[in-house]
């Protein structure tokens, strides 16, 4: 798999195409190691190089690493075949070998055993990307920015990382905390709270957290990033801040009360702000990027959970939460990527990343989209029995068993972050139907716009149509089939969690057979996705037969009313569209969007009774108010650095020498001592 | 010949306070009849100069049978989003036949359109040789909410070319009828709005309120709307008895008492003050220079009402007591409504109590010198009046033939057409969901305005 990997990135420059097909051995292989390794339970490792007696450069596959790659390898292989039919000339030559690097960065960085070597994989992976997202198109200027911000933001995450990471050395004497049992760090007091701390901002920056959400969305959506670079960088480099975060926090062992209420409130932050500018934003990839920060809260609300469960010892709360996280990983990245492939494909062959843009193209060419985004806006939506309703249901459900916990503060942060995820959870909709309606399929367009270039678009958007149903199977499959996600994830937990979280929650009732029902808690919920979607489709069945066969009930179709008038042409001005859609949200919520509406009046004399032509300009802002506090630091920074470069650096270089001489004399001093 | 309040001149130059009310074209001419509101005068002049090139939009809405009209020339809105939303003219919301052009950038209103003349009939052009008696009918009909105004309205032009000098009993009965339609087209305002507001129980006791004044208007003159009660030179109805006089001021009373109780509690309704107030907010200096006539101009300060500024007999020998109010926001119009059917009361108490004992149809041709005759042209062929109809101002201009005595022109300028533009402009900025609240305190009505 590595050296499939491996080989992919080398080729890149000289065929693309191949370098893709050795992305997709690599991703099978993947799977499939990852499948062997989750279901028989074994591990597997590998010493690269013993530095010390304690520490070593190690892989090793455990059940689970192994989910995480599992998932990863999932998106994987559907961004690889997608690139195939996606990247053509509009890239050049590098994008694929840059891809298939982040990848296997990636890889790195899930299979490492050791702390030197995940930060090797993390370093190298936000270097990858970095670079995959100055291949953007657009105003260079921007998405020059945008990468150097997204670097930024990646190297104030290292160290973070770092600084957890010296924590656990400390504390435990070596780098292999990765690769050992869980609550293999021994740590108390303000030490742990310390490396939770630091690994809690380390992370959070990959996955988006509020307040440092800016990480997430600003890159993928400024740079207007190729659409295969976005789904990685969306799903499966989050995905990476998710595994590095949970494996942090379950090798700790032990608690903190307001851990758990810091990772609550963060996340039920997040998820809301989220929701809220996913649904204003009007940019192809901003939104999906917004609603990635959405569920990485959610995935925070989880993990809080977990935590507070623990400390209360309320085993099995904690670990259907803590599963309950890793069910919206799964989920989450692949109707993830499926979103940000299928509206990256439409709005390449619309040539805009605007949802408002309704530059006309071909019917044919928008229907690949029609049911894979359906299913996928559903998912993100949390309806059932599709994968994103299970997770959310099973997050949610956690979240109603606050009443369990010790003591009333504990509750009361429970319940109302259970609040705003339940209104995270609605307004998202209003993000995804502005999603699935302005950028996949309306308004449309009927086929008598054909040149020879839409010609070759439609036979190459067929092509990929076949990818788009890859992530449609998953993501019913992943809903449906939620009783082996959820073995999957107990499996992959095992020697974390405290309980036999599988037998005990996964059972029948009520005549479902046994293993179909996942209950929440004993007692409390339970539901059955299984069971639901055969009743949904049993439910189907007779309206559909009604509609298919019976003569007399055949479905009747009219033309739409327009108040009396004619139906306006699909180019006329008179065509709702995507901003005005959430506009409402931008002027109710007026407080938090910072909303500036601009209504200037150019033109135009109003005299009794007789008017002259008038003309309007109207400008309307939406703003991230912690763009601006970054904004404002960047600032700062920048002069500095300007005073920094303006007052040390011109130096004689005499003087500098000596410093370097008198550096490194120091070094080897103080590593001489320690030995 | 022409009464101390018109005034015959020319006028070059709008500004200040003149407003034009309207302009017509007759014998080849191009007339105005502008209204000095600070001296409250009419005036009558040729076309001012001044307005040059300019397309008048009262011009301009004077097209045929079935075609629409946008009550805008050309602007144009640019920015990010903004799109047209067409809004009638078959919809929910709007009651009659009527549409708007909402340019909007979502929710909220950049620039409203009035779409007009869905409903045109032509009234002006049918007309055209009829006798005046028969066109009575048409032109009474024209607008159904307003018809005691329209009748009254025409009628009092018409005998003025034909000199007739009729009975005072019979102007001070069309007067109590335009007393009582102002109040039951008040009320109906009124209840429009809170049903705008879901208000639905008082709602509908204020419907109950008009529907018994509609009774008294059937019980009275013939018709719950007041069609046919007039003809030329007479009424078909009255003189009333002394106690049908008092019957009639104490039902009306008791109507008004009720529905001061129905306001109070309306007005203690935060829902429905929230909805009104700081709604559709319409300047002084707008609705002067857009031309808002009756309650909507009162409501924003503007001191102007046909009974003051053009007192026809009887309005030039009773009390009234104008209301306004200078916030100009759609409480201020509700306000200025509520405040005049309590007036109109006073005013109905008082026509009631001194209605002159005259023989009511014994028209008589006016001697030359009467100054209470209304204005004519030298040539005695065409003259005009003014009603202040409960939505505001409504002219007439009137020409008949010298030979046959046939109607040769006529022009209607309703109160409803020059208050669609301070409606546009009122809601400019506002959101979506005020709409209806400000097009119900306008009062504007399409049949009115379409004719």
């Amino acid at each position: 798999m590595f050296i499939s990997f491996i080989i992919g990135s080398l080729i890149g420059r000289i065929s693309k195409k191949v370098s893709y097909f050795f992305g997709i051995i690599g991703s099978v292989l993947g799977i499939v190691l990852a499948l062997l390794v989750l279901l028989t339970g074994s591990s597997l490792e590998f010493d690269l190089w013993k530095t010390t007696q304690t520490s070593s450069f190690e892989f090793f596959v455990s059940p689970f690493n192994s989910y995480f790659l599992l998932i990863s390898c999932f998106v994987w292989l559907g961004t690889c075949v997608y690139s195939i039919g996606y990247d053509d000339e509009d890239y050049t030559n590098d994008l694929s070998s840059l891809l298939i690097f982040t990848i296997l960065s990636m890889v790195v960085t899930i299979l490492s055993g050791d702390s030197i070597s995940f930060l090797v994989g993390w370093e190298s992976m936000t270097i990858a990307s970095f670079f995959m997202i100055l291949k953007g198109k657009g105003n260079a200027d921007t998405i020059r920015k945008a990468a150097f911000l997204f670097l930024a933001f990646g190297e104030v995450s290292t160290v973070f990382i770092m600084l957890s990471f010296s924590g656990i050395f400390s504390s435990i004497g070596n780098f292999n905390f990765l690769a050992s049992s869980s609550s293999a760090i021994h740590a108390s007091g303000p030490l742990s709270s310390w490396i939770l701390v630091t690994a809690l901002i380390g992370f959070g920056l990959k996955m988006g957290i509020a307040p440092f959400h800016m990480s997430e969305w600003l890159p993928i959506a400024h740079s207007n990033a190729p659409s295969n670079a976005s789904a990685l960088l969306s799903s499966t480099l989050t995905l990476m801040g998710v595994y590095g975060f949970i494996n942090v926090v379950v090798h700790l062992g032990q608690y903190e009360l307001w851990w758990g209420w810091i990772t609550l409130v963060m996340g039920g932050i997040s998820a809301l702000l989220g929701s809220l500018f996913a649904s204003v934003s009007e940019h192809t990839k901003g939104l999906p990027a917004y609603s990635t920060i959405e569920n990485n809260g959610l995935i925070f609300v989880a993990v809080g959970t977990f935590i507070l469960a623990s400390y209360y010892h309320l085993t099995l709360l904690g670990d259907f939460a803590l599963i309950a996280a890793l069910y919206h990983a799964f989920s989450h990245s692949i109707s993830k990527a499926s979103l940000f492939l299928v509206m990256g494909w439409i709005s390449k062959i619309k040539k805009s990343f605007d949802l408002n843009n309704q530059n006309p193209i071909s019917k044919t060419v928008r229907q690949v989209g029609y049911f894979p985004g359906l299913f996928t806006i559903l998912s993100l939506s949390a309806v059932p029995p599709l994968a994103g309703f299970v997770s959310e249901w099973m997050i949610l459900e956690t979240l109603f068993q606050s009443f369990r916990f010790g003591d009333i503060a504990s509750q009361i942060i429970g319940t109302i972050v259970g609040a705003i995820t339940a209104l995270a959870a609605g307004i998202i909709i209003i993000a995804m139907t502005k999603a699935y309606g302005f950028g996949i399929i309306w308004p449309e367009m009927k086929d008598d716009l054909e040149t020879k270039e839409t010609k070759s678009k439609i036979e190459r958007s067929k092509s990929i149509k076949g990818i788009f149903y890859y992530f449609l199977f998953l993501i019913l499959g992943i809903g449906v089939a939620a009783p082996v996600i959820f073995l999957l994830a107990s499996n992959s937990l095992s020697q974390i969690l405290h309980t036999k979280v599988f037998d005990s929650l996964v059972t029948g009732l009520l005549g479902i057979p046994t293993y179909f029902v996942i209950l929440s808690g004993k007692p409390f919920g339970g539901f059955s996705p299984t069971f639901t979607a055969v009743f949904m489709v049993c439910l189907m069945i007779v309206p559909v037969a009604i509609s298919r066969l019976g003569d007399k009930w055949r479905i009747r179709r009219t033309f739409g009313w327009f108040g009396g008038q004619t139906q306006p042409s699909a180019t006329s001005s008179e065509l709702y569209n995507s901003f005005s859609y959430s506009t409402p949200l931008r002027i109710m919520l007026k407080f938090l969007f910072k909303t500036k509406e601009k209504i200037v009046e150019i033109g135009g004399v109003r005299r009794p009774i007789i008017l002259s032509p008038e003309e309007y300009f109207v400008e309307v802002e939406v703003l991230d108010v912690f763009k601006q506090i970054y904004d404002t630091l960047t600032k700062y920074a920048l002069s500095l650095s300007f005073y920094t470069a303006m007052t040390v650096m011109p130096g004689r270089l005499g003087l500098y020498l000596i410093y370097i001489m008198t550096a490194f004399i120091f070094v080897i001093l103080y590593i001489s001592l320690i030995k | 010949m022409i009464p101390k309040f018109v005034e015959q001149r020319q006028i070059e130059e709008i500004n200040g306070t003149i407003q034009i009310s309207s302009i017509f074209e007759i014998n080849g001419k191009s007339l105005a009849i502008l209204t000095d509101i600070e001296n409250s005068k009419t005036i009558l002049s040729d076309m001012p100069l001044s307005l040059g090139e300019h397309v008048s939009l009262l011009l301009k809405e004077q097209t045929n049978i079935g075609v629409q009209t946008d009550l805008d020339i050309g602007s144009k809105v640019e920015g990010y989003g903004v799109f047209i939303f067409p809004y009638g003219p078959v919809s929910s919301g709007i009651p009659e036949a009527g549409g708007f052009k909402l340019i909007t950038y979502g929710e909220r209103i950049v620039k409203l359109i009035p779409q007009i003349n869905f409903k045109k009939r032509g009234i002006e052009r049918r007309v055209i040789g009829m006798k005046p008696e028969d066109a009575l009918l048409l032109v009474e009909r024209s607008a159904g909410n307003f018809s005691s105004s329209y009748s009254t309205c025409f009628i009092t032009a018409v005998e003025n070319i034909l000199g007739l000098e009729i009975a005072s009993s019979a102007k001070w009965i069309r007067a109590v009828a335009i007393e009582l339609e102002r109040i039951y087209n008040h009320l109906h305002v009124f209840g429009r709005l809170g049903e705008a507001a879901s208000q639905n129980v008082a709602t509908a006791q204020v419907n109950a309120l008009k529907e018994r004044v509609l009774r008294i208007n059937a019980k009275y003159y013939g018709h719950r709307y007041l069609f046919g009660f007039n003809k030329i030179g007479g009424v078909n109805y009255g003189p009333f008895t002394t106690d049908e006089r008092k019957g009639l001021v104490s039902a009306i009373k008791v109507i008004a008492k009720e529905f001061s109780n129905i306001v109070a509690f309306f007005l203690s309704s935060r829902i429905f003050l929230d909805r009104l107030q700081e709604t559709a907010k319409l300047p002084k200096q707008d609705a002067l220079n857009l031309g808002a006539v009756g309650p909507s101009a009162r409501g924003s300060g503007i001191d102007m009402d046909d009974r003051l500024m053009y007192p026809i007999e009887p309005y030039n020998d009773i009390f009234i007591g104008i209301e306004t109010d200078k916030e100009g926001d759609t409480m201020a119009r509700t306000m200025v409504r509520i405040q005049e059917i309590a007036s109109s009361t006073v005013i109905l108490e008082q026509l009631l109590d001194r209605m002159p004992s005259d023989n009511i149809n014994k028209p008589q041709l006016s001697s030359s010198n009467s100054s209470s005759s209304l204005p004519c042209n030298s040539d005695k062929d065409f003259s005009f009046c003014r009603i202040e109809s409960p939505s505001g101002d409504l002219i007439h201009v009137v020409q008949l033939d010298a030979i046959t005595g046939r109607i040769k022109f006529l022009h209607i300028r309703p109160p409803s057409l020059v208050n669609w533009l301070p409606l546009s402009k009122s809601l400019e900025g506002n959101v979506f969901t005020d709409f209806q609240f400000a097009f119900e305190s306008f009062g504007l009505s399409y049949a009115d305005s379409d004719r």
